[in-house]
Order: structure tokens, then C-alpha cells, then sequence
């Protein structure tokens, strides 16, 4: 798929708790669901997922428990903590300031026009 | 808080190391169980469908070790795997393990031995009671000897010290009754011992209260250690007449059992009074402005709130006085200056020896670090192929960095080897230089390596995952 990109370092912690933000999930099911939000256009190496999951608990941003996937698997599920809400709201907040800062930047300038 | 926290994970992690291994492993296992499935459901048979999983899931040893670190508190096992492979390494290559340990225990033996001598020469205070106010005071031309008319007018007229004593060698043919050998003693002020803080083990001190002219104190005190050893510590001594020189003195006292003079190296076997010394050599000196061989060393306690700046002020100005009032005795260039006592007259020889020795240890340590290099480097010029296939099978780039870094993680197991014979050599020397030359309770050499041995590397200790052969594959991201 050479459409996919390359992850931005420190972006995949982003969309973990964004991907967890909408109902508790499985490690799979988080790459699943980011596949999905993200139309398919991010490359993750699967196993990169979990030393990044248990960043997030240790930093209590997550919580897991074990629990049983729907094609009767014994998995762990996570979802976030009051923590992780707030980091959420304050790094999507920053993500959207960088992201309008580094358009803005790169569109074209009236005088290039 | 946080701090509580981290601390209490890696405790949690540490007492339930294989729990917490095991659950990583349940947890990525049932990813690839998951994606497996999956992958059978789009049409795959089973056993292509899990190996599909397994090599997209990445490098699984690789992951599950930053999954492990993630979790905070691998650093007690990271170190417990770097020094069990660093072992093995060690037992796997047993020639280059000895040669590293001997150089590591040469060098740092030398090393210990040279701080021991640094030790006993010049850290070490002397034993007596309040030693650190008691300095040694030397009037004279900087070679440390000093006239004894002079040491007399310096005490009597300083305001800083409590009292000035001096002393001066004898040595001397001693007699006591059956066999004549030959001694090493101090002719000492009368005030040598009250000077000093210390009380007799036996019989009394003479003072200067004693001394009533020339010859007129024929009393010798005995080191409690040559008591013991030519009197078989003998309590009748007191009061009996030994021969110095042909003339007759009469003990009256032994010293106490752990002092042997006021030399930081050496002890002696008697003291005697200074102003009898004319008597061992024919001739006096004690009179002779002049005459610079007849005091070896001066020393005091300074009184309570001075400085030795001060001290050495007060001593200049009475100095200056005795020179403008004895010109005529050829004074020179003289001044005074203040140093730990037990060092004044030898300080510049003992400074000058240890200076060099410590050049010279400096110079054997930096040779050992250099061979050590060299070894490791070969050492690990062999193990390339070892490294790269520790790459190939997923281990963490910065583990086996370290290793280059460092030299290597056997570098520190041998450091810790080379370290205890090292310091054996080293409680052995210095005991037998005290032995040697001061008789006093002997030098636990054992302190003195305690800085020079090693810092604490961390090399490699990367396990080498042979499980589970299909992830040297799977290094590649796989979309999903």
C-alpha cells in the first residue's frame, strides 16, 4: 500500500487514547479501530502497539482488565481513565494548533500567487 | 508521589518478575491468536494464517522486552541478565578472562598499595591525643634541622603554641647487664611527653622540671614495644641502670603501648633527655647558636583560637628578634613555617616520594586500561558475528551499543574479579611496610581501593531468543 505514511514520533500514544476513547478495546482491536478513524493511511508495525500501551497504563492515562474478545479469546481490554480523557482533549488541542501552524506555514503565500 | 509510585512498580515488578513476563506473553500472543483468525476467515488455512500473523506482527522478542521496559522496573533484571551472559562470556573464552583479571588486579593492586603509602605518610595523623591542633614548627633554612639555642628562645617567648617541645636521634650502644645492641631513641625537651598529652604505661615521664643544666638528667624511658621485646615486659625494670653509650641512665618509665615517637614512619626504643645528649657524643650542641644538626623537629599544640597563620606570625616576629640580637652567628636566610607535625623535616622528601609514586601507579593504571582496551577490542572484533545475529533476532540497538561503548559487559564482571585479588595485594604491602618501619597496629589496606575499583558498566545481556525461529523474519511492518 504506498499510500500509507510513516507515523510522526510520540503520534501513535495520540491515537491510541483516541482509538480507546470510543469504547473499551483489545491491543488488536486498537489497531483495528485505528485502520478504521484513520481510512487505513497509517503504517503500524503490529507489535510497536504494545510497548505503547503499557507506557499509557504506567503513566495511568489507560486501565486494563482481562476480558473475552468476541470470538471467545482470552484478551486484555483497555480504556481510559479520567487521566487519559484530559490528555486527550489537551494533546488532540495542541495536535490541531501544530497542524493548522505547519498548513498554514506551507500554503501557498500571497506573494507566490 | 510519582517518585513513591515508580518505586513501588519496581518493587511490584521485581518480586514477580515471571508473573509479569508471563502476562506480556499471554497478552501478545492472543494479538497474534487474534489477527490469525482474522486471517483464516478471509480464506487462509490455519497453520499459513498464524505464521502470516506472527510475521506481521514485527520482531516478538523485541517488542515483548520494550513492552517489559515499559513497564517500568526491568533494571534489576537487565542487570542480573548482562552479568549472567556476561559470565558466560567469560567462561566461553577463559584465557581472555585470566589475562583481564590479572591486569585489572596489577593495576589496581599497585594503586592500593601507592594510597596506603600515601596513607601512613601524610593522611594519616599521628597517635596521640588532639592531634589535629598539634603542628610541627620549623625555624630555620628550609632543611628542616634547627639550632637548639634558638629552639629554647622560640618557645620561651611565643604566644601561640601551649608548649614547644623537640626532639633529636639518638642512636646509641644500649647495655642492659647481659648483651649490648645498638638503639634507636629520641633525645627529647623535658617537655616532650606534657607537650605531647600522654601519660605512662608504667613508672613515670621525666619533665622539665628535671632538667638542671648540662647532663644533670641521666633518665631513659622505654618504648612500650622495646619493653616488651628486651625486657619480656618485666615490671621491675623500673629503677634499673642501663648503659648508653658507657654511661649509666636509670629507666624510670614505659610508654604507653601504642606510641612510638612522634615520626609519621618509624618508632623508636627510648627517650631520653635532650640535655644529656653531650654525654653520647663527647660533645654538646645545645649551645651553639649556630649549630643547625642539634634539633630534628619542633612541635606543639597551638592554644585554643589560634590560627596557624597566626602561629606562624608570632614565631616569624620572635624570629626576627632573635636574628637582629644574634647576627654574628651567621643566621642566613631564616623563617618559620607550620606543618602537620610528624612530617616538618621530611615533608618535601616524603612529598617529592609519594608524588612520584603516584605518577608512576598513574602511569601502570593507564598501561593496564590501555592492554584492557586492546583486549576488548580484539575481544569484540570476534564477536561480530555473535552481534549480528543478536540483531537479526530482534535484540535492542541500545543494549548492544552499550556493549561497544564500553568495551563490553564482561568488562564489568572482570573488573569485579580483577577488584578482590587487587585489593588483597593491598592489605598485604602496606601491613608489611608498617611492620617495617613503625611496629604500630598495622594498616587495613582495604579502604584504599574502595574508589579505584571500576565504575559499574552495564554491557550487553541480551538473551538470545532461539524459541521461536519464525521472527528473525518478521522485522518488516506489515500493514494491516
Amino acid at each position: 500500500m504506498p499510500d500509507q505514511a510513516q507515523l510522526l514520533p510520540g503520534t501513535l500514544d495520540l491515537l491510541i487514547l483516541r482509538a480507546v476513547s470510543l469504547g473499551p478495546l483489545h491491543g488488536y482491536g486498537i489497531l483495528l479501530r485505528i485502520g478504521q478513524i484513520s481510512g487505513n493511511a497509517l503504517l503500524i508495525e503490529q507489535g510497536a502497539l504494545y510497548p505503547g500501551l503499557f507506557r499509557l497504563v504506567r503513566q495511568g492515562l489507560l486501565k486494563a482488565n482481562w476480558g473475552t474478545s468476541e470470538n471467545n479469546r482470552r484478551a486484555k481490554f483497555y480504556e481510559l481513565t479520567a487521566a487519559g480523557h484530559r490528555r486527550l482533549r489537551e494533546e488532540t488541542d495542541s495536535w490541531n494548533r501544530l497542524a493548522t501552524a505547519i498548513g498554514s506555514a506551507l500554503a501557498p503565500q500571497p506573494e507566490e500567487v | 508521589m510519582r517518585l513513591l509510585d515508580w518505586i513501588r512498580s519496581v518493587a511490584a515488578k521485581f518480586f514477580h518478575r515471571s508473573e509479569v513476563g508471563n502476562e506480556v506473553d499471554d497478552e501478545l500472543r492472543a494479538h497474534i491468536q487474534l489477527r490469525a483468525d482474522d486471517l483464516e476467515r478471509s480464506g487462509l488455512n490455519r497453520a499459513e494464517a498464524e505464521r502470516r500473523a506472527r510475521i506481521e506482527f514485527g520482531g516478538y522478542e523485541r517488542y515483548r522486552e520494550e513492552s517489559h521496559e515499559a513497564m517500568g522496573g526491568v533494571f534489576f533484571e537487565t542487570l542480573v541478565q548482562d552479568t549472567r551472559f556476561a559470565l558466560r562470556l567469560l567462561r566461553k573464552s577463559p584465557g581472555f578472562a585470566i589475562a583481564a583479571v590479572l591486569t585489572l588486579a596489577l593495576a589496581i593492586g599497585a594503586n592500593a598499595v601507592v594510597f596506603g603509602i600515601l596513607n601512613g605518610l601524610i593522611l594519616r595523623p599521628l597517635n596521640v591525643p588532639q592531634a589535629d591542633t598539634l603542628y610541627g614548627s620549623e625555624y630555620g633554612d628550609g632543611a628542616g634541622w634547627q639550632s637548639y639555642p634558638n629552639y629554647a628562645d622560640l618557645r620561651d617567648r611565643n604566644h601561640s603554641f601551649e608548649g614547644l617541645a623537640a626532639f633529636n636521634f639518638a642512636f646509641v650502644g644500649l647495655d642492659t647487664g647481659s648483651e649490648p645492641s645498638l638503639a634507636t631513641g629520641f633525645a627529647t625537651s623535658g617537655n616532650y611527653f606534657d607537650v605531647l598529652r600522654i601519660q605512662p604505661y608504667l613508672g613515670h615521664f621525666f619533665h622539665s622540671s628535671d632538667e638542671h643544666g648540662p647532663n644533670s638528667a641521666p633518665y631513659v624511658v622505654l618504648s612500650y614495644a622495646y619493653w616488651h621485646s628486651h625486657f619480656h615486659g618485666d615490671r621491675g625494670v623500673l629503677g634499673r641502670t642501663v648503659q648508653l653509650n658507657k654511661h649509666p641512665f636509670t629507666v624510670i618509665g614505659v610508654g604507653p603501648p601504642d606510641f612510638g615517637g612522634t615520626l609519621l614512619f618509624g618508632t623508636v626504643d627510648f627517650f631520653m633527655p635532650i640535655i644529656n645528649e653531650g654525654q653520647l657524643d663527647g660533645e654538646s650542641r645545645l649551645n651553639a647558636r649556630g649549630n643547625y644538626t642539634a634539633i630534628f623537629e619542633v612541635l606543639g599544640h597551638l592554644k585554643p583560637g589560634v590560627t596557624p597563620a597566626q602561629a606562624v606570625a608570632d614565631m616569624n616576629a620572635v624570629g626576627a628578634y632573635l636574628a637582629k640580637t644574634y647576627s654574628k652567628d651567621e643566621f642566613g636566610n631564616q623563617s618559620s613555617t607550620l606543618s602537620l607535625q610528624g612530617l616538618t623535616s621530611f615533608r618535601r622528601p616524603a612529598q617529592a616520594f609519594v608524588a612520584g609514586l603516584m605518577l608512576l601507579a598513574g602511569l601502570i593504571l593507564l598501561a593496564a586500561c590501555a592492554n584492557l582496551g586492546s583486549l576488548f577490542a580484539a575481544h569484540t572484533a570476534d564477536r561480530s558475528r555473535e552481534v549480528a545475529l543478536r540483531l537479526a533476532l530482534g535484540s535492542s540497538r541500545r543494549r548492544i551499543s552499550a556493549a561497544a561503548d564500553d568495551g563490553s559487559g564482561p568488562d564489568f564482571t572482570c573488573r569485579r574479579r580483577g577488584g578482590a585479588p587487587g585489593q588483597h595485594r593491598a592489605i598485604a604491602s602496606p601491613e608489611h611496610m608498617a611492620a617495617l618501619c613503625r611496629g604500630s597496629p598495622p594498616y587495613t589496606g582495604g579502604s584504599g581501593c574502595k574508589g579505584l575499583r571500576g565504575r559499574l558498566v552495564i554491557g550487553p545481556g541480551e538473551r538470545i531468543p532461539l524459541r521461536d525461529r519464525s521472527r528473525a523474519a518478521g522485522a518488516s511492518g506489515q500493514p494491516l
